[in-house]
């Protein structure tokens, strides 16, 4: 072997064993199925708590059914695009279109 | 295996990559960068599609509600007797539970009433509770907190108990008896577990009224069946299945890898213009090695043999390397900033320790849109290259 | 033994800018010979080099090494040809500037995937003989010219090759050198091997070991 492969090589083995040892270690680790069932079995609620400023998000299919379209698609709480596109401000004006002759 | 292997040719391939060695290197970590992110946000949403569904056993089979107007409204307790009636209906309960607003520090809680402690009950939620008070706990006003509750409140000042609001304006004392085991966080964060007694009176309900119903149905093949019998007796009800929360659980995160990934374009474009790159020739001193190569008697497939060794060491190195990094970035750091993108803006942030799945298929699945593709793009330029006549190294 | 019959290069056949390198060119070498083709630049000897090397196939005509036809040999079978029985000294050496001279030398090799100790061995023998081996992790580039060129012999004669075939090979070297070359190429005479060089360097006229010498003008044989 010469000097280059041997440290292709060396360096290879490393990238493996680092990532054998990982995947070991992770999978050895406790994922608390059984406390996490308990809860979800006591509290009966779906979903995870995150964003919890916004009630149609946090047990979203158990929550009301029409306010999640209340509000444009790109509004702030369930869509990350405001901060490049901001959602249009007719969102909240009732459209009033009809025109009477 | 002879044919396949030759390691002078492995050694050639590696010093010829050293040689050009600035080029190769960026290409490597333009591939790792590619390859990592792909793989963290892979990762990401598919631990947390494992943790939902992890749990998803455990939720009733069946939610009923009723709808007003449109709106979800109470529903009365006495259509508990008529729906335990119907075969295959094994247990119905009658739930209060709601989001309660707390103002000063702009949050949501989950508030959830359970029929006040039974035996059985109060052995399975000690499983779960960190700091259990049971003196506290056997008093009647208490309740038990998720993490992201009991630190909120203490911000407030709010140490041992808590004055609800009561809709008439009166203030409602309940105890903390407990907070919920971090290892549910990412479930319990904003959840109040209290007696549906107090849980009534803070959301100011009457006695015979409850959010929702739940039912179990023992025999998932009954399910959609009862739904619908269910349907035709309460025709303002509705019906929400295990297996809608399953698809409204893989909706939502597959529309937020989606949004990341539409960010992403910009590498992507990066790996494209890469591979156009090289697809689209050589340099001149690689032909003229090339025409080397073959006046000294090498075959075509000797130097194809090279560029499959030189682009599968770039590939399978950046692809390991990125797998690894990917892994210890989302598992062990509990990745930063881009955790951000799934969990979303939110006051109570959850402890985010996702569930280590390795998820085979996944893995397959970005090394063949990603390697593949590079070894073609390297691979055929060179076979043009070395199919033409050798006769460029006389001149 | 090298039977070369009428043998005939056009370059860009049909276009405008045809050229016609050579024109019915037919002679033999005897194994063991040595033989000079001789003739001004451009008169195309070293395309019939690269002919008989099977870099180039002809237009038309037929070109045997020891029986065997390979003017239309495709080209894996060519590069086997090259491999076995050519060691080739180019004009400008062609050496891989970016490797190191044993790299250079072990290059005909590479793909024949030999054992490691073998290929070493072989490697060793022929640095030595030529003696460059002193120099064995130099960067090709970093030599002198008369360096490329003993890099560039052992490399061509690394695979131990019946006939070695050389394009010029004092085009690029002072007299001194020249005359350095005029001795390896007695040696590999003395040890029987087939060799053709083509060259315009009155150096290598009237050479008492020379078997032949053929002169070509404009693609045509005198």
């Amino acid at each position: 072997m010469n000097k280059i492969l041997k440290y292709f090589v060396a360096f290879f083995s490393l990238i493996i064993i680092f990532l054998g040892t990982e995947v070991t270690y992770l999978s050895f680790q406790n994922k608390h199925k059984e406390e996490k069932n308990i809860f979800v079995k006591s509290i009966g609620l779906p979903d995870l708590s995150i964003s919890t400023e916004v009630r149609y998000i946090r047990h979203r299919s158990l929550s009301d059914i029409f306010s999640i379209f209340n509000e444009d698609p790109v509004s702030f709480s369930h869509y990350l695009t405001t901060f490049v596109y901001a959602p249009s401000n007719v969102v909240n004006i009732t459209p009033n279109t009809i025109k009477v002759h | 295996m002879k044919q396949l292997f030759n390691l002078f040719l492995f050694e050639y391939a590696l010093s010829s990559l050293k040689r050009r060695g600035a080029k190769n290197i960026f290409i490597l970590i333009i591939f790792f960068i590619l390859i990592f992110l792909l793989s963290c946000v892979f990762f990401i949403s598919n631990s947390i599609k494992y943790e939902l569904n992890l749990t998803l056993k455990s939720l009733p089979d069946i939610v009923m509600q009723k709808l007003q107007a449109g709106r979800v409204q109470n529903l009365n307790i006495d259509r508990i007797s008529k729906i335990a009636n119907i075969p295959g209906v094994s247990e119905v309960t009658p739930r209060v539970w709601g989001y309660y607003y707390f103002k000063n520090a702009g949050v949501n809680f989950s508030v959830v009433g359970v029929s006040r402690f039974s035996p059985n009950y109060k052995k399975s939620i000690q499983k779960i509770v960190n700091k259990f008070d049971k003196k506290i706990f056997d008093k009647s006003d208490t309740m038990i907190v998720g993490d992201g509750v009991k630190k909120t409140l203490e911000k407030n000042y709010y140490n041992k108990y808590f004055d609800f609001i009561e809709p008439n304006g009166g203030f409602k004392k309940v105890y903390i008896a407990g907070t919920f085991k971090g290892a549910t966080s990412l479930e319990s964060n904003d959840i109040i577990l209290l007696s549906n007694k107090n849980a009534r009176k803070i959301f100011g309900m009457k006695n015979n009224e409850a959010t929702d119903i739940t039912l179990r149905v023992p025999n998932p093949k009954e399910v959609a069946k009862i739904a619908s019998k269910l349907e035709l007796m309460y025709p303002d009800s509705r019906m929400i299945t295990k297996n809608d929360l399953k698809i409204s659980y893989n909706n939502i995160f597959d529309y937020k890898s989606g949004i990341f990934l539409a960010m992403f374009i910009i590498v992507l474009f990066t790996f494209f213009i890469i591979i156009y790159d090289k697809a689209s020739g050589l340099s001149s001193d690689e032909k003229r090695e090339i025409g080397v190569q073959k006046a000294v008697g090498w075959k075509i497939g000797d130097v194809i043999l090279q560029k499959f060794y030189e682009a599968s060491i770039i590939s399978v190195v950046s692809f390991f390397l990125a797998i690894m990094f990917a892994i210890f970035y989302v598992y062990i750091l509990d990745a930063p900033l881009i955790r951000d993108i799934f969990t979303g803006y939110s006051i109570l942030k959850p402890a985010f320790k996702l569930p280590f799945i390795v998820d085979f298929q996944t893995i397959i699945l970005i090394f063949f849109a990603t390697v593949p593709l590079y070894l073609a793009a390297t691979i055929i330029p060179s076979w043009v290259a070395a199919t033409l006549e050798a006769d460029e190294v006389i001149r | 033994m090298i039977n070369v019959t009428k043998v005939n290069k056009v370059f860009n056949a049909g276009k405008i800018n045809q050229t016609i390198a050579l024109q019915d060119i037919s002679f033999n070498v005897k194994d063991g010979n040595l033989t000079i083709l001789k003739g001004p630049s451009g008169s195309g000897k070293s395309t019939l080099l690269a002919i008989v090397a099977a870099l180039l196939k002809p237009t038309s005509g037929d070109v045997e090494v020891d029986g065997k036809k390979i003017a239309k040999l495709p080209d894996n079978f060519a590069s086997l040809y090259r491999r076995e029985n050519i060691g080739f000294v180019f004009q400008k050496f062609n050496l891989v500037p970016t490797l190191s001279v044993f790299e250079n030398v072990i290059l005909p090799l590479i793909p024949s995937n030999l054992p490691r100790v073998e290929i070493e061995n072989k490697a060793k023998k022929s640095m030595e003989k030529f003696s460059i081996y002193h120099k064995k992790n130099d960067l090709a580039k970093s030599l002198s010219g008369g360096e490329q060129q003993r890099v560039a012999i052992a490399r061509a004669l690394v695979n131990d090759p019946k006939i070695i075939l050389a394009d010029e090979p004092t085009a690029n070297l002072d007299t001194k050198l020249s005359t350095n070359f005029l001795d390896f190429i007695k040696e590999l005479h003395s040890e029987k091997k087939t060799i053709l060089i083509a060259t315009h360097d009155p150096i290598f006229f009237n050479l008492p070991f020379v078997s032949e010498e053929i002169e070509v003008i404009k693609g045509i044989m005198k």
